[in-house]
């Protein structure tokens, strides 16, 4: 991973049909700099997960989870939603912004709109260009 | 005694991290930061050594996790739990499973056979080879192949045209008639797969393992200027059809020469066994409809080994619809060898299968419904970490890095493979009181069909199988 | 006898592990509501405040719609019923989640579940999981459960040899120290003995603290014979030649490298760390006259042993079978291939010999047609999961059965295969580590075990009693109460 090119890591819940139907072929068809993943929960991710993958040279993070109330295990999307702000917070104190990280409950009427989403937030972050690895060294480093 | 046939293999760690059954849900909230949190009491050690792969970016703990559910089931919280990870159920697919594949790793990183405890877990009966168990002999009759430890058991198999009978000399001494056959220690010859990217560094690689096991690969005619370094005696050459007007002097060296069967392959056959000499010709021909009458016209123009191919299901190539409609491998195998024995011509030849050869028992199977040796691909694949996507050819980037394989550490691997894998086929021979698998060839009464053992077992109790009934 | 009695005997463990999980929000007044309103027991309070519920005796989903749904009742919508994602990890094709838990809830209370967990029949698409039994009209009781008889005998000549009986056609089957616990083992000793049963010792030799239990224990004289000595085989009853085991026939016990414990070693007489083979086959046995001699030489060490023969399941397994009666054998233990404890090479479990119940049908057939039938004692084990398995085994012809694995579920047991890496079984039961195999206590253990041999045979008296039948010995080949789903099954009118 070169130092000027940008990772955009996309986690979703696989219970998200249509998110889970990109994989049905292998690799989705999104735009090359995004590497996508199932979870089995957005609750899978917590804080030190979104800081290491900052660490490890990711340049974003959308966390797509189920629709509110939906959750099979009741509220791992309100965790997953609560952690996603947090770290974002903790990254815009090192100086990534926080724009960067990015978490929706995908309602079932955004459902099958889910790689325009994908793409909207991708363009959103080729705006603001990789991370500076100096900066991102500092996200590896608790407090 | 002759000398033991040796195949060493080394513990090599993978280059990249897999996926394991289950994912660890960790929540924190609530934690009350126990003096002896259940986190480090774990038997595997699994949140000690937990971070994020740098490359996959995957939780390492989903990929150490032996979901004992030690932790789950002691934290006062109830904060830890776990789920089907689901990038690892998408792993591979129906035939080649996320098990079936993790099993390959296991033996490729370990050269172990695997062994677990408890009871197999498995469906009672499946498709395809599943619905196949090999015998045992209760107490090893001295009668049948001798009493002997498992170490003089042996995997080699001949490829080529064997000597039938031999012609005493006027002079007394003899000679051999028109035999041309190679002796590989292995049943197994190292192939590529269709449908998946080849790179120079992996069919290095098979070359390289193939000489170091003495055993062969397959490769294609484009790909020797790309091998670095190899010993064409241990290769066997595929040509394909515009290949086929080469001048046959040009790949005298290599001892077995493959073509695809189509029209003008027999004419091709004789024009090399007249300009080759003891050259093995091999006609490679999908399992189909009508492959029976092929056989016997290339086996009079001087064709020694025949490569039938299913596909990666071990289904016939070329059909459309669901796998279970399908004829599969051991059906076709069986009445094709059983053609030629009724032909008088099954020795005269070597069978050779490939296509779903996906576990070492599949190579012990295929054998006893009539092959002689396998030839492996996926497996091999799988070997040096391939996922199996079904999207290779389109996809911009290999998850494994395939196209940068170290030579050592794939040589390696592909021989732990090999050797895990003949390991197997020693329990099932010892199993069986055999001292050695050319006697395994078509031997069904050493196997048990599942049709055979409902009709035996459960036809006298339950009556005809629904669907089967004369009616 | 008096059957020994059930007592209530939890999880291990502090949290129970459980299909549904129920969870209460920060919304919870502690009205308790739920507390009276649940008819199953789920919610409890303590000090006016709600617990964490127990959510192993929770019918998950049942509930809605009734009036007594929790998650409804409740004023403050604190409640939510969801299913347990760690059920979806549990267990395999075999052992599906549901008989792991359903097995645990019979350990645990003897009884079978009533929340709805199937404990009848797993997931393998094939052999018992495709047959079932056929009760006459309407299914009701034809005969009192309370009278009906559970007993077989063990010794079926006239040979004057002691005319053993058991009171469940249940006995334990031999898993070896080094392959379980010592604790693993006592438990299940006990729990046999206390059901007037037996346990094989398995091919590890006697420890010191079984001989209390001797006149309940099965020596086992294995291929690598080890611990078998003169005093081991007099002081037993009962006397089984391990001639192959079902999960890998052909080949040799296999104890490895990492199990083999100070303990052990001394056990087996052999070397700590190194791994432990077992030949196969008997270097003396090549004939079914040498086979006879050895039965002979065990019968002459001790004068009222009763001879069992454990074999696995080839294709001539009739023949093996009439080859043990000739060579003086009481019973003929046939080992399916589905089974096993311990370490088995995957391949063999898997591919090596017949499934246990295509060789039921085909011995029993064969002893029957020889004339011999009533002389033998049949008994079948190999993966054998639940009562419902234990009687379809007997309809199909054998007269009773041996296990293994269940006892080990009933410990707690959570099929994760682990048995062999490195120390040896996470959960205390598959293992000799001085660590690991303290997380099993022996009264807890027995107790497990009894209780599931309650439920078992409260299951067997019951089907016996819906058939019309007042002793499990009358179901012995009864295959006209049984019908295979994909089959016609219009065989018997």
């Amino acid at each position: 991973m070169g130092k000027n090119s940008l990772k955009i890591v996309v986690r979703g819940c696989h219970h998200l049909a249509a998110y889970r139907r990109l994989f049905d072929r292998g690799e989705p068809d999104l735009p090359p700099e995004i590497e996508a993943g199932l979870l089995p929960c957005s609750s899978k991710i917590d804080e030190p997960h979104i800081l290491k993958l900052f660490e490890h040279g990711a340049g974003a993070l959308l966390v797509l989870a189920c629709p509110q109330g939906a959750c099979h295990l009741v509220d791992g999307n309100d965790r997953a939603e609560r952690r996603a702000a947090w770290a974002a917070q903790r990254l815009a104190e090192i100086g990534i912004e926080p724009e960067r990280v990015r978490f929706i409950k995908v309602e079932s009427d955004l459902e099958e709109k889910i790689d325009e989403i994908i793409k909207e937030f991708a363009q959103a972050v080729f705006e603001l260009g990789p991370v500076p690895s100096r900066v991102r060294r500092m996200a590896g480093k608790p407090n | 005694m002759p000398k033991k046939y040796h195949l060493e293999t080394s513990p090599t760690p993978a280059r990249h991290l897999a996926p394991g059954p289950s994912s660890i849900l960790d929540w924190e909230e609530g934690c009350r930061k126990c003096h002896r949190c259940v986190r480090w009491q774990c038997p595997y050690g699994v949140y000690l050594h937990r971070d994020v792969d740098p490359f996959s970016l995957a939780d390492t703990a989903d990929s150490l996790c032996k979901h004992c559910f030690q932790c789950v089931q002691s934290c006062p919280m109830r904060l830890v739990s776990q789920a089907v990870n689901p990038e690892y159920t998408r792993l591979g697919d129906d035939y080649w499973t996320p098990d079936v594949l993790s099993r390959i790793y296991y033996q490729a990183e370990t050269g172990l056979i695997p062994v677990s405890g408890a009871g197999y877990g498995g469906p009672f009966t499946g498709p395809g080879f599943d619905a196949m168990w090999t015998d045992m002999s209760e107490i090893v009759r001295p009668t049948r192949d001798g009493i002997h430890g498992r170490e003089y058991i042996s995997t080699a198999v001949d490829l080529g045209r064997k000597p039938e009978f031999v012609r005493i000399e006027p002079g007394g001494g003899w000679s051999e008639t028109d035999a041309c056959f190679v002796e590989s220690p292995l049943p197994f010859i190292l192939g590529l797969p269709q449908g998946r990217r080849l790179s120079p560094p992996v069919v290095s690689a098979l070359a390289g393992a193939a000489e170091e096991m003495r055993a062969f690969c397959l490769i294609p005619y484009k790909y020797l200027n790309d091998l670095p370094k190899f010993s064409a005696d241990f290769t066997a050459l595929h040509l394909n059809r515009e290949q086929l007007d080469l001048d046959p002097a040009d790949f005298r060296r290599f001892p077995l020469v493959q073509a695809d069967e189509a029209d003008g392959v027999e004419a091709w056959v004789k024009r090399l066994k007249n300009s080759n000499p003891g050259q093995i010709v091999m006609v490679r021909l999908p399992f189909g409809p009508g492959v029976q009458e092929r056989l016997e016209p290339l086996i009079q123009a001087g064709a020694d080994i025949f490569h039938l191919w299913a596909d990666a299901h071990g289904r016939q190539p070329g059909l459309d619809g669901p796998d279970e409609a399908k004829p599969f491998l051991k059906e076709m195998l069986r009445e094709i060898h059983m053609t030629l024995v009724d032909l008088g011509l099954r020795d005269r030849v070597t069978l050779l299968v490939s296509g779903g050869l996906a576990l070492a028992e599949h190579t012990a199977k295929a054998i006893v419904c009539g092959a002689d040796a396998v030839v492996l691909d996926l497996a091999l694949w799988a070997a040096l970490e391939c996922r199996l996507c079904p999207d290779c050819l389109d996809r911009r980037v290999c998850p494994v890095e395939l196209e940068t394989v170290p030579l050592d550490w794939a040589v390696r691997r592909l021989k732990n493979l090999m050797g895990a894998w003949r390991n197997q086929l020693l329990e099932v021979l010892g199993a069986m009181g055999l001292r050695e698998i050319r006697r395994l060839r078509g031997e069904v009464g050493r196997a048990m069909f599942f049709e055979q053992l409902e009709e035996e077992s459960f036809a006298p109790i339950f009556g005809w199988r629904k669907g089967q009934s004369l009616k | 006898m008096i059957h020994p009695q059930v007592k209530p005997v939890p999880t291990r463990y502090r949290n129970p592990l459980s299909k549904f999980k129920v969870r209460r929000s920060k919304a919870c007044q502690s009205c308790l509501t739920c507390v009276e309103v649940c008819p199953h027991g789920v919610h409890w309070a303590a000090s006016g405040k709600p617990q964490f519920p127990r959510e192993h005796l929770c019918h998950g989903f049942a509930c809605q719609g009734q009036d007594y749904y929790c998650v409804d009742r409740c004023p403050n919508g604190a409640l939510s019923v969801l299913l347990n994602p760690v059920y979806e990890l549990l267990g395999d094709r075999r052992w599906t989640a549901d008989l792991i838990l359903s097995t645990w809830h019979m350990a645990e209370t003897g009884r079978p579940p009533t929340n709805g967990l199937e404990y009848k029949i797993g997931d393998s698409g094939g052999g018992f999981d495709r047959i079932e039994f056929v009760f006459p009209e309407g299914g009701g009781l034809k005969v009192d459960p309370v009278g009906v008889s559970t007993a077989i005998s063990l010794n079926r000549r006239n040979d004057g040899r002691p005319r053993l009986e058991i009171p469940i056609p249940v006995y334990g089957g031999g898993m070896s120290y080094g392959s379980v616990s010592l604790a693993t083992m006592l438990s299940r000793i006990q729990a046999f003995a206390a059901w007037g049963s037996y346990c094989s010792t398995g091919e590890g030799g006697f420890p010191d603290e079984l001989i209390t239990y001797s006149d309940h224990i099965i020596t086992q004289v294995a291929t690598g014979l080890f611990g078998v000595r003169e005093e081991t085989i007099q002081r037993v009853p009962i006397v089984e030649f391990k001639y192959a085991q079902g999960a890998k026939p052909g080949l040799g016990g296999h104890l490895l490298g990492d199990k083999v414990t100070a303990s052990v070693a001394r056990m087996r007489e052999a070397v700590a760390g190194s791994a432990l083979f077992s030949p196969f086959p008997f270097h003396s046995v090549y004939s079914v006259e040498d086979h006879k001699k050895h039965i002979d030489w065990i019968k002459q060490i001790n004068p009222r042993a009763l001879v069992s023969v454990k074999v696995s399941t080839p294709t001539d397994v009739d023949m093996v079978a009439i080859g043990s009666y000739y060579a003086g054998a009481h019973i003929i233990h046939l080992d399916g291939s589905y089974g096993g404890t311990g370490a088995a090479p995957d391949i063999a479990k898997k591919n090596i010999a017949m499934p246990i119940e295509y060789a039921i049908p085909k011995v029993h057939r064969f002893l029957v047609e020889e004339g011999v039938r009533d002389e033998m004692t049949l008994i079948v084990s190999g993966g054998l999961r639940t009562a419902y398995d234990a009687a379809k085994a007997i309809a199909l012809g054998a007269d009773g059965v041996v296990t293994g694995t269940a006892d080990m579920v009933a410990l707690e047991c959570v099929r994760c295969h682990n048995c062999e890496s490195g120390r040896g079984c996470p959960r205390g039961i598959a293992t000799t580590d001085p660590q690991l195999s303290t997380m099993i206590d022996r009264t807890w253990g027995t107790q497990r075990i009894i209780n599931l041999f309650s439920a078992w045979r409260e299951q067997l008296a019951d089907i016996l009693a819906r058939l019309g039948l007042s002793s499990v010995t009358e179901l012995v080949g009864r295959t006209d109460c049984l019908r295979h789903l994909d089959y016609e099954n219009d065989l018997h009118g």
